[in-house]
């Protein structure tokens, strides 16, 4: 029992270590700190839409295409829907789809990274010539013809991002493990008779933890303007409003020859910043892992 | 040397062949029949039907239909595209010599302003020049090409009508040497605002290898020898921050076709890029079958260029 609690005590402690040297190294690079305080308020918003906005996203409130006033600070779509509450309520499925395929490409990634670079051999060769083929073909056109033959859904464009993606986070983690795996105490772990299993679970899999958390958030931005690019060429899903979707409206429905600049200049810039801040975070986690990439 | 770039060709011509499996198999996700996918839209006429179903052998077992599709696939036979009812490859060929009218001067041109604001950022590395040139690049780089489209569309077209919203040339005109005017008043728009998206990453890498490239001790020994600042930079610096710029370009396919895809939609500019945007409008699958193929098989020529360029400029890889 104590030591139970002892080992608890251990794990708060040294989780607390992280978070501390995860906040000094925030506090010195004030771009990330602004980047996560930035991510905070989007994740809060698309948690708890209805606190920012009072309309709902397909709900008509006006005329079409009235630019930003008191009532609707960023005007009005081609329909007369408020933009700013779409805004708000596009950031839950722009964030969601950007998370799950993150993820998707990450774990896929990570397999494939993991077992090719600790077996190595044949199974290395194979991986390794798959991950190849994957790089040579334009990931682009690929998720759109994948997103295209699935049929546009959530799960589809999530699908066809991931399968677009997971090549690099593949690769960084594959030249992780090759280095980690010839490090003397992963190799008097063989020796003392552990099992493959055992060894990839304890002591290989927390050693690259934290470089596949980076990579999957460093990733996250890359997924939430690849879902924008899918969504924006219609193979989105319309029902689910997104950053994408409204920017699939504001182009297909010619928000741009009308003028109505409101209604496509907030989705994109909201993109590119919140491109940017996972950027800066992932960069701020790579560096604290890793001194080697500290400038 | 030889054998490198026999071993990189060879290399390549089974990814070719990879990726026209991929694409066949890709059908037999479809949901219904691969026939469907060809040929199974009521816009295509009966005779065109017959002749693709004829073609493909759609009514033979998988695995001499997936011999059929490769041995067409390599001889140009990409089906008959839906919407335009003509043969998918005829489409690609006409509309390329569209896509390179904008897609090589714009490459070059960011890849000319990347250098160049890399360069310069390089040169002042800590300075406010270097700070402002990296967020500019930072913001640049991760700006989806197709929202910057609209903006310009928007800026320049719509609200000052300074250029044309899209289109390469008046509408009812053809090309001729008279006309060349206006197709580069078309051009500029487009061209501008891919270049200027994509230059953002070459800054920045230029940045980043000139400034491991002066620490080199072969750049003391030039100073040391008393060579011109402008000497030393063209003779020593720019040569080697040219070997991970080329690479970089090799790495950048992928994004240039995504410009392709994104500038063309949104400038309605008749190249391969645009059929992408049509094909899923008009719910073509031959031909987006036909521009992802010609996507990838574009993609890998390149790549192999690349990489054989490459070992020429390296000398350390051409005398290995």
């Amino acid at each position: 029992m104590k030591q139970n609690v002892n080992r608890f005590m251990c794990g708060i402690n040294s989780f607390k270590n992280l978070l501390l040297s995860l906040w000094t190294l925030f506090k010195t690079k004030k771009s990330a700190l602004i980047s996560l305080a930035f991510l905070t308020v989007i994740v809060t918003m698309s948690v708890f839409p209805q606190f920012f906005t009072r309309y709902d996203a397909y709900q008509i409130v006006g005329d079409a295409w009235t630019p930003p006033s008191f009532s609707n600070p960023l005007g009005t779509d081609d329909v007369g829907r408020d933009v700013w509450s779409q805004i708000v309520y596009g950031a839950k499925v722009s964030l969601i789809i950007g998370l799950l395929s993150a993820l998707l490409a990450t774990v896929i990634g990570s397999i494939v990274g993991i077992l090719s670079a600790y077996y190595g051999g044949l199974l290395d060769q194979l991986f390794s010539r798959i991950v190849e083929f994957f790089m040579s073909i334009p990931n682009f056109p690929l998720m759109v013809v994948l997103a295209y033959i699935l049929k546009p859904s959530l799960g589809t464009v999530i699908l066809a991002i991931a399968i677009g993606i997971w090549t690099q986070p593949a690769k960084v983690i594959r030249s992780e493990v090759l280095s980690l795996k010839e490090r003397p105490y992963i190799i008097k772990a063989k020796l003392i008779g552990c099992s493959s299993i055992r060894i990839l679970y304890r002591y290989i899999l927390p050693r690259v933890m934290p470089i596949i958390t980076a990579m999957a958030i460093i990733a996250i931005g890359w997924a939430i303007p690849s879902e924008a690019f899918l969504s924006w060429l219609g193979l989105g899903d319309i029902t689910q409003v997104s950053w994408g979707i409204m920017l699939y409206f504001a182009f297909g429905r010619g928000s741009v020859a009308a003028g109505a600049w409101w209604h496509f200049t907030s989705p994109g810039i909201l993109i590119v910043l919140v491109n940017i801040a996972f950027m800066n975070v992932g960069q701020v986690i790579k560096e604290m892992l890793n001194p080697r990439y500290r400038a | 040397m030889k054998t490198y770039i026999l071993t990189r060709i060879a290399s390549s011509i089974l990814t070719l062949f990879l990726v026209i499996s991929f694409s066949f198999f890709l059908f037999r996700i479809l949901p219904g029949d691969p026939a469907t996918a060809l040929t199974g839209d009521p816009r295509l006429p009966a005779e065109s039907k017959e002749a693709v179903y004829k073609m493909f052998g759609l009514d033979k077992p998988l695995l001499e239909q997936y011999l059929l599709f490769l041995v067409n696939t390599i001889k140009g036979n990409l089906g008959i595209s839906f919407q335009y009812k003509t043969p998918v490859f005829n489409i690609l060929m006409e509309k390329l010599v569209n896509t390179l009218i904008l897609l090589i001067p714009a490459t070059v041109l960011s890849i000319l302003l990347g250098v160049l604001v890399g360069l310069i950022a390089g040169l002042y590395k800590g300075k406010k020049v270097d700070n402002l040139i990296r967020s500019i690049a930072t913001l640049v780089w991760s700006t989806p090409s197709f929202w910057a489209g609209m903006l310009a569309v928007y800026l320049f077209a719509v609200n000052i009508r300074l250029f044309p919203t899209g289109g390469m040339l008046r509408i009812g005109t053809s090309f001729s040497l008279e006309n060349i005017g206006d197709l580069l008043w078309h051009l500029f728009l487009p061209m501008m605002v891919y270049a200027i998206i994509y230059s953002g990453q070459y800054a920045l890498l230029v940045r980043e290898s000139l400034d491991n490239v002066l620490t080199e001790d072969f750049m003391m020994l030039a100073r040391a020898k008393g060579y011109s600042n402008f000497k030393i930079m063209t003779r020593y610096a720019l040569r080697n921050v040219l070997l991970p710029l080329v690479s970089l370009i090799g790495i950048n396919f992928g994004n240039i076709i995504l410009g392709s895809i994104t500038i063309e939609s949104v400038f309605s500019w008749p190249g391969i890029g645009r059929l992408v945007y049509d094909a899923i409008f008009y719910n073509d699958y031959p031909l987006l079958q036909g521009v992802f193929l010609f996507f990838s098989t574009f993609m890998i020529i390149s790549m192999v260029f690349i990489d054989i360029l490459y070992t020429y400029l390296d000398p350390r890889i051409r005398f290995r």
